[in-house]
């Protein structure tokens, strides 16, 4: 402020020492052509250029050496030449500006005029602010800044975070910590297209060091919170930590849930992170060469046999994309046929795609059975075996293919804590965002079960997760600042859904159509989404490649162990899967 | 850097003024021995004593000229400016004081008024280009009296610099020849051989100069124009004509006559540069290995960035453009470009080439606008670059003309030439803007970046301000050079 003060001050005495020997050269106005007030309007404009050049510099943080402020100065000077006499001083007298020869030649002495008032300047500003120079910007060590612990690196985790970086750098600071069992953002919508080996695993992940690099981020599990003590408890490996914090989010998201269901834990594959679409993958690759090293085998049927639980847009889109994976890739083992592959999708409801309108839902369900994928509709799982999933009333399915999209619920982590729940084991929270039991947690995403205002939760879609990570980090720095949190609001926007070999189904407030139109729309809208610039070409780069050659059947790793024979377990309590909260 | 105020450090301090008044004298000699070429009344200073160019006239000049230069030690001294671009500080310097001294002081110390107004001006052309000759020649004195700042030049970056040179001597020949370039300059009588010669030397000099390009490729390329003028003030209108035994052609109507050359050398430093730099990282990528240089980001990454916030720039430097464009009603003979005359469609094609330039900007000079004056420099350099380039050379070539070289068809551009200031003044600033937003350099977070900056910082320190002065003392010398032609 004091160098805009110095700027100003200079700018007007070196124009009114010039005004005084050359009346009109400072602003290619003569004064009385200006009214009464002619002359105070005359100083005002001088002294612009002069604030300009001081204000330019405020924000700069080098040395301000003369070379550096008289060639600023000059800019300055020449840019504001360009503005004033020869384009707004003639529009403020009623004229139209031409800035032929002839109008440089009325404004050359004004030219002269800047030009040496910049430099001039330049130097003053370059004296005084050697004399006064800006303290180095670093955040004050005196003030404790707010701890803030957000745990979980999904959707609404990283927009939290991000949104707090953001306001870091309006130079409202926060000391920010971000813990996470994986390192990257998952984008979850494309997994199934993973799964069936469509785009490479690493390029539906951005590493969440590069999202957010003003944060400190944890890579490790959540072991314990202690709300009384304000402590979490983090593990990596053998070792543990703890982390202190005064805001804690909680945005843990959500780990499938088998529903106590006899051996559905070990004999089918979830499809929640990046290692279940690669294990899918493998498992679906190593079941075709087992069935073509054996073709007379008795259990080649079940090798060929690929069945999805859930219809939701997990299993639909993931039934959908492994029939177009081994339809693509069939061709490369002879003893097989397009024929002796079987998909089945089960799904508990009349009606597959529920979250999309009854119309829409069944011209999903026509598409999908057209393409000879076999729906089992009211229908639900009893329990599973390596060989066969076995359905209430009886009857079986033999297959060696169980995904597994039936069923969330809440991180694990959040059982013991004495919050308020809600369906689930979700967080309950206020509209705000706050949990209704503790004023300094918050909770956004799957874990958390946010009121729509209606009566009703917000969905558990990352589109609602995004936003609510966002606002819930607007309310936390309103909070720290003494203001009053807004409730969370958010019309969804639209759904999406691919169904496989190009085609899909779509709703946008109410407005809903299906085919290769849906499907296009499906891949921008998801690939806009994409989390960075690199993403997005790379997973672009995956789909044109895929346009013009077959999928990879390499097999890179070893298929998982759901084709082990074992005893069948009972479900229940988790078995320490890792992966992204 | 504090003044250093014990008794060892002030003979640095001493040495630095002695070194001033060393090159002022240099300079002052240059100057003196040009004027007296020209046969005028000059040094100007000898007027102020009512008296010809008599010895205590010439003493006077040498006087004044060593203690201009000591002021010019003086206000550099303790910056780490680096050998070239003292040069060009010593041009800028030198036109501040054909502002400041022939323009102002001498006129008020003969008891007139001073001579602001264009007559003023252009009857003291060749004075500007005397000052500015003073200014280069007190510069290299001063930069080469205090060594390399740089390090020395290595044999290979001599010979990627002959090479660049010769290729832009070619270009020059074979490129630029239609825009008149070669007659204007006298070059018509001249052996391609010579031409070639000469670009060469030209380029050698410039490896010698800027042995290490250091920065983004977009201030190298300000360097390169800055170095073309350079080469305009020094072999075009002042070695070839007086090797030629024309003498020197700096009265006005003189150069007038040659100014197709200024156009031409400007955009040959251009590709000098370009060649030099995509030599250096040829030679760079093939034959060193230095991790150091790699950047966090990959390239795409990096350029896919800037091409998106440079776009964004280009269209508000655009719509700033176009204010200029619709006054002067210029829509019609852009909308050329695209076989067609309407307005909408001059307009569309207009906005569209300001989004492409601002995407080419954006990759250019990423990380250089740090600073709102770092982004009105960069982004003023660049619009005058493109005046150059695009309003008076590539804009007519397309429409099926020939480069509007001449001092008249310059004139004829002026307002394009507001319009490209205010263009690169808008672009600059809103991609700082942008990039401030999501990568400010005043937060660097871990100390891989602090260094990082701290590097470009020095190197922002060393090459920046005596750029942008540079900047605006071509268009000093455009201004005054054609308007009116």
């Amino acid at each position: 402020m004091t160098g805009a003060v110095a700027g100003l001050l200079a700018g007007a005495v070196v124009a009114s020492v010039w005004a005084i020997q050359l009346p009109t050269a400072g602003l290619a106005i003569d004064p009385a052509a200006l009214s009464g007030s002619g002359l105070l309007v005359w100083l005002l404009v001088a002294a612009i250029p002069g604030a300009l050049i001081a204000l330019l510099g405020m924000h700069d943080r080098e040395r301000a050496t003369p070379s550096l402020t008289v060639a600023r100065g000059l800019l300055v000077g020449i840019l504001w030449w360009a503005a004033w006499p020869l384009t707004l001083a003639p529009l403020f007298l009623g004229r139209a500006p031409t800035w032929s020869g002839p109008a440089i030649d009325a404004a050359s002495a004004a030219l002269v005029a800047n030009l040496l008032q910049g430099a001039l300047v330049g130097v003053l500003c370059s004296l005084f602010i050697n004399r006064h120079p800006p303290g180095p910007q670093q955040p004050s060590v005196a003030r404790r800044l707010p701890r803030i612990l957000v745990l979980g690196g999904g959707f609404a985790g990283v927009a939290a975070v991000q949104r707090l970086d953001s306001a870091g750098r309006r130079d409202r600071r926060n000391d920010v910590t971000l813990v996470s069992a994986s390192n990257y953002l998952l984008f979850t919508p494309m997994l199934p297209e993973v799964a069936a080996g469509g785009i490479h695993p690493e390029h539906v992940s951005a590493p969440i060091r590069a999202a957010c690099p003003r944060t400190r981020f944890v890579h490790g599990h959540v072991r314990s919170i202690d709300l009384a003590r304000r402590l979490v408890s983090v593990g990596s490996g053998e070792r543990t930590i703890e982390l202190a914090y005064d805001q804690l989010v909680l945005a843990l998201g959500s780990e499938p849930t088998y529903h106590d269901l006899p051996g559905l834990r070990s004999h089918s594959l979830p499809l929640k992170t990046l290692a279940d679409a690669e294990s899918i993958r493998a498992h679906v690759l190593s079941c075709l060469e087992e069935a073509d090293f054996d073709p007379d085998a008795s259990g080649r049927p079940s090798q060929l046999t690929f069945c999805v639980v859930g219809g939701g847009f997990a299993g639909v889109e993931a039934i959908a994309e492994l029939r177009d994976f081994v339809h693509s890739v069939i061709r490369y083992f002879p003893s097989l046929d397009r024929t002796d592959a079987r998909f089945v999708l089960v799904h508990s409801h009349d009606r597959i795609l529920p979250e999309l309108s009854a119309a829409l839902g069944t011209f999903a369900a026509k598409k999908v059975s057209e393409r000879g994928i076999e729906l089992l509709l009211s229908r639900r799982v009893a329990a599973a075996r390596a060989d066969a999933l076995v359905l209430r009333g009886g009857d079986e399915i033999s297959t060696r293919t169980i995904v597994w999209t039936a069923g969330n619920r809440a991180s694990r982590a959040l059982a013991p804590l004495a919050l308020e729940k809600g369906r689930d084991g979700a967080i309950r929270v206020e509209s705000t965002l706050r949990s209704s039991t503790a004023g300094n947690v918050w909770a956004a995403g799957d874990c958390a079960a946010v009121p729509d205002g209606s009566g009703g939760l917000h969905p558990p879609t990352a589109q609602h997760a995004i936003r609510e990570g966002r606002h819930l980090a607007d309310n936390l720095v309103a909070v720290l600042d003494g203001r009053a949190p807004v409730p969370f609001q958010f019309r969804t926007v639209g759904m999406l859904a691919a169904i496989g070999s190009r085609s899909g189904v779509a709703e946008f407030r109410g407005w809903r159509f299906s085919g290769a139109l849906a499907w296009a729309l499906w891949r921008m809208v998801y690939l806009s989404k994409l989390p960075g610039l690199e993403k997005r070409a790379r997973v672009a780069i995956d789909w044109w490649l895929d346009l013009w050659f077959p999928r990879e059947i390499v097999l890179t790793r070893e298929p998982p162990s759901v084709l082990d024979t074992g005893t069948p377990d009972a479900g229940g309590a988790a078995a320490g899967r890792s992966g992204p909260p | 850097m504090s003044t250093p105020s014990t008794a060892s450090g002030r003979r640095p301090q001493r040495t630095r003024l002695m070194q001033g008044l060393a090159a002022g004298l240099a300079g002052g000699v240059v100057f003196g021995a040009a004027m007296s070429d020209l046969g005028e009344a000059l040094p100007a200073i000898v007027s102020t004593q009512g008296g010809d160019f008599t010895l205590i006239g010439l003493c006077l000049h040498l006087l004044a000229a060593a203690v201009i230069g000591l002021i010019l030690a003086a206000l550099t001294r303790g910056e780490a400016i680096g050998s070239g671009e003292m040069i060009f500080w010593g041009v800028a310097y030198g036109a501040l004081w054909w502002l400041l001294g022939a323009l102002t002081l001498l006129p008020v110390l003969r008891g007139d008024v001073p001579t602001w107004g264009l007559p003023g001006l252009q009857a003291a052309f060749p004075s500007l280009l005397g000052h500015l000759a003073y200014g280069a020649t007190a510069g290299a004195v001063l930069a080469a009296l205090a060594g390399p700042a740089q390090g020395r030049a290595s044999r290979g970056a001599v010979v990627r610099g002959g090479l660049a040179g010769f290729a832009s001597g070619g270009f020059f020949l074979v490129a630029l020849a239609p825009g008149g370039a070669n007659v204007a300059m006298g070059l018509v009588g001249l052996r391609p051989a010579l031409v070639l010669t000469v670009g060469t030397g030209v380029g050698v000099v410039y490896s010698l100069l800027y042995p290490r390009p250091r920065g983004s490729l977009g201030t190298g390329l300000i360097r390169g124009f800055a170095y073309g003028f350079l080469a305009w003030l020094v072999v075009a209108m002042t070695l070839i004509p007086v090797l030629a035994g024309d003498g020197l052609p700096w009265e006005l109507a003189e150069a007038r006559a040659r100014a197709a050359s200024l156009p031409a050398l400007l955009l040959a430093g251009v590709f000098l540069v370009g060649i030099y730099r995509m030599l250096t990282g040829l030679v760079g990528a093939l034959f060193e290995d230095n991790p150091a240089d790699l950047s966090d980001e990959g390239v795409g990454t990096r350029a896919l960035r800037g091409l998106g916030r440079g776009a964004i720039g280009g269209l508000v430097g655009g719509l700033l453009f176009t204010i200029v464009i619709a006054e002067v009603g210029d829509f019609e003979r852009i909308a050329g470009l695209a076989s067609g005359s309407s307005m909408v469609l001059g307009f569309l094609v207009h906005v569209l080439i300001a989004i492409l330039l601002g995407a080419s900007y954006g990759v250019l000079f990423r990380h250089e606008n740090r600073t709102p004056d770092a982004a009105l420099g960069w982004g003023v350099a660049y619009g005058l670059l493109w005046w150059v380039l695009g309003g008076v050379t590539l804009l007519p070539l397309l429409l099926g003309g020939q480069p509007a070289w001449t001092a008249a068809g310059q004139a004829a551009a002026l307002p394009s030439l507001i319009g490209h200031l205010a263009y690169g003044a808008g672009l600059g600033l809103t991609l700082a803007w942008l990039e401030r937003r999501s990568n400010p350099w005043w937060t660097a977070h871990t100390a891989a970046r602090a260094r990082r900056s701290e590097l470009r910082r020095a190197e922002f320190a060393r090459t920046a301000p005596g750029l942008w002065a540079m900047t605006v003392v071509i268009t000093i010398v455009v201004l005054t050079l054609v308007v009116g032609s």
